[in-house]
């Protein structure tokens, strides 16, 4: 009976702690925009993300040894550090982006400024870093992430037309002010939305943090086969509300509030007061998985100690990372700098830097040395040679489309 | 994985490339210390023949030579590099563990030093987290 | 030219005015899509301002761009003015009024503009 509520939480957790900023903010605008044509995306992004986890997962539980120490172990001094320097840059973009997001959610909380918030709000994901358990951090965030499940209930009760919904997804309906590039574009933002690279840093260094071993094989692979989908259902959910409302008036989100407004109209004064709550635990949870995985990274890649099983006296590195990965954040937040831009482009970035992370895992997922008899099969293997491809294309191809399209203007 | 030679004394083959250069080093208690940034190798005279009968011996592995090192070669001065001699190890798995404790080798004092100036000024750094 | 950034500000706008009377959003919620829908306003102004036109066509529509532009951003001012419930701000339903008729002129504008497809 534990096993199952362990199992339960962990799903739960895994549902809540998927949607960050980044989730937010672009599935609100490619509903708003594109209206349902860009879900098939969000599924195949789901796909990738619950493959690389998997991978990564197993990785950390049969070998004890996460993500960064085998980029440096496989790749060599100048590829790993090269693939360290980008990694800890997409990281640090992002961890800005999400204490934005905080910053702007409690600005819908309070009426304060966001530009007030963002000290406070980096305090605050620094000091549950400093002294707060891991598996109860990890929890709290995951499951106060659920509410957002409150954009799914504003769906239905917006009373939309499904059938509308179904054929932009299905049949690709065109959107006038649109064009093939933009469109191309933002299924890149997207992708790079969903498969985050913290993610897999993330979760095979929480592995370990976690101490899996073989028998945490099964949880883990539960949480993330069936947690993930999940979350990239209620990504759905955000862009149907954008889809449902903001598309027929011609709004472009391009802030926290267009976003949050659908479930308002949908759910009234109660269905806001949740999705804010939501909104600001998804994305101080993303901020803490961003800040762990900046340190988890530097760490890990020049063998110091690390870890929050640790005292932070016996990984004193490792936080003094944290610390200034966090005041870079606030730095560049302070500048006055629109948080919904850099959520922007670290998504785009994201999607750029995904290889980096992705073929490592690959590769070792398939060494015996790392992980016993547990290597890919011969399915595993070749759907994950597909979804290379993919993420290679799309790594590509961001940077000129981002050009091209002026960011999607 | 590439075959190795086989030798006539019973032990481990490894490779050094693959199997000890840039693996983590974890100390005794399980704490990592760093990385494996090169291998200190005694009994190697250039210009002659290795003597099958006296080969060379593995003295010392060089530890954590940085970023700068790693990135655009060559290898810091004498006085800096941090050695952990070969005795000092007990296993070799997918990280190299020793039979010491981090704080018998000098390796430790960039961890140590940022321990003592910034962590343990700040309050709770030395309580475990809750 | 900014039209388009100038039609979704006016949108938000107008949905935030709605749900704002509607009792859904609270005025908070209300105020800041409105704040933020004059700053992409004058980001779209901005736009235009920028615009070089090279004959007497491209001229005469940024002269009609221009002032469309300038009544939107006039119509989001009284939204906000309306939302601030100030003593002598113009009613809610005078700034919706207002909304409406911007994006009618910024709807028939982008018409115009815009290549067919």
């Amino acid at each position: 009976m534990k096993k199952y509520l362990a199992v339960a939480l962990g799903i739960l957790t895994a549902i809540g702690g998927f949607v960050d900023i980044g989730d937010l903010v672009t599935n609100a605008v490619v509903g708003s925009r594109f209206g349902m044509s860009l879900a098939w995306v969000v599924v195949v992004g789901v796909g990738g993300i619950c493959l690389f986890a998997q991978m990564s997962g197993r990785v950390a539980a049969i070998s004890g040894r996460a993500t960064f120490e085998i980029i440096r172990e496989r790749l060599g001094p100048r590829a790993g550090t090269a693939n360290l320097v980008a990694s800890v840059m997409i990281t640090v973009m992002t961890l800005t982006a999400e204490v934005g997001g905080i910053a702007l959610a409690l600005q819908l909380a309070s009426g304060v400024q966001p530009l007030l918030w963002i000290p406070v709000a980096a305090f605050a994901v620094w000091l549950v870093i400093w002294r707060v358990k891991f598996s109860i951090m990890e929890n709290v965030a995951g499951i106060l992430g659920l509410t957002l499940v409150v954009f799914g209930v504003a769906l239905f009760l917006l009373g939309p037309n499904w059938g509308d919904l179904r054929s932009q997804a299905l049949q690709q309906t065109s959107h006038p002010r649109e064009t093939p590039l933009t469109y191309w574009y933002y299924a890149i933002a997207l992708f790079g939305a969903a498969m985050t690279p913290y993610e897999v840093f993330f979760f095979s260094s929480g592995g370990v943090e976690e101490k899996w071993t073989e028998k945490d094989l099964v949880t883990s692979r539960a949480n993330v086969m069936v947690g993930f989908p999940l979350g990239g259902v209620l990504s759905l959910f955000i862009a149907g509300c954008a889809a449902t409302v903001l598309l027929p008036r011609g709004v472009d989100v391009d802030a926290l509030s267009q976003t949050v407004l659908p479930v308002a109209i949908g759910a009234g004064k109660l269905g806001l007061a949740i999705v804010i709550l939501g909104v600001v635990a998804a994305t101080f949870g993303a901020a803490l998985e961003t800040g762990l995985s900046a340190g988890y990274a530097l760490a890990q890649f020049n063998g110091w100690s690390w870890g929050k099983f640790r005292r932070p006296a016996e990984a004193a590195r490792f936080h003094l990372t944290i610390i200034v990965c966090l005041i870079i954040a606030v730095l560049v937040l302070l500048t006055g700098i629109d948080p919904i831009l850099v959520t922007e482009y670290s998504v785009v970035f994201s999607a750029v830097a995904l290889p980096l992370t992705y073929l490592p895992i690959l590769v070792v997922a398939n060494d015996p040395q790392y992980v016993g008899e547990h290597v890919n099969g011969r399915l595993l293997n070749a759907v994950s040679s597909v979804y290379l491809v993919i993420i290679l294309v799309a790594a590509v191809a961001a940077i000129p489309l981002m050009i091209l399209t002026k960011a999607g203007a | 994985m590439p075959e190795l030679p086989k030798h006539e004394i019973a032990g481990q083959v490894l490779d050094v490339n693959l199997h000890i250069l840039d693996r983590q080093v974890l100390d005794n208690g399980d704490v990592p210390i760093g990385h494996v940034d090169g291998v200190e190798v005694d009994g190697i005279d250039r210009g002659q023949e290795l003597d099958p009968d006296s080969s060379p011996v593995v003295t010392n592995l060089v530890l954590n030579s940085g970023l700068w090192p790693r990135m655009f070669g060559g290898r810091p001065p004498e006085s800096r590099l941090h050695r952990v001699p070969w005795s000092a190890v007990s296993k070799i798995g997918t990280a190299i563990e020793l039979g010491e404790p981090g704080s018998s080798f000098d390796v430790t004092w960039p961890e140590r030093w940022v321990r003592d100036q910034v962590i343990a000024r700040i309050p709770g750094g030395r309580h475990a987290p809750e | 030219m900014g039209v388009r950034e100038a039609q979704s500000a006016v949108g938000a706008a107008r949905i935030a005015l709605t749900s704002s009377e509607d009792g859904d959003a609270t005025r908070a919620l209300a105020e800041t899509m409105v704040d933020e829908a004059g700053v992409r306003m004058s980001s779209a102004s901005s736009q235009a301002s920028a615009f070089k036109p090279t004959d007497r066509r491209t001229t005469a529509q940024l002269e009609a761009v221009t002032q469309a532009l300038g009544d939107a951003d006039t119509a989001i001012r009284h939204a906000s003015e309306a939302l601030a419930g100030h003593p002598g701000a113009p009613s809610i339903h005078s700034a919706l009024d207002e909304l409406k008729q911007s994006a009618d002129d910024l709807d028939r504008l982008a018409g115009k503009l815009e290549p067919p497809r």
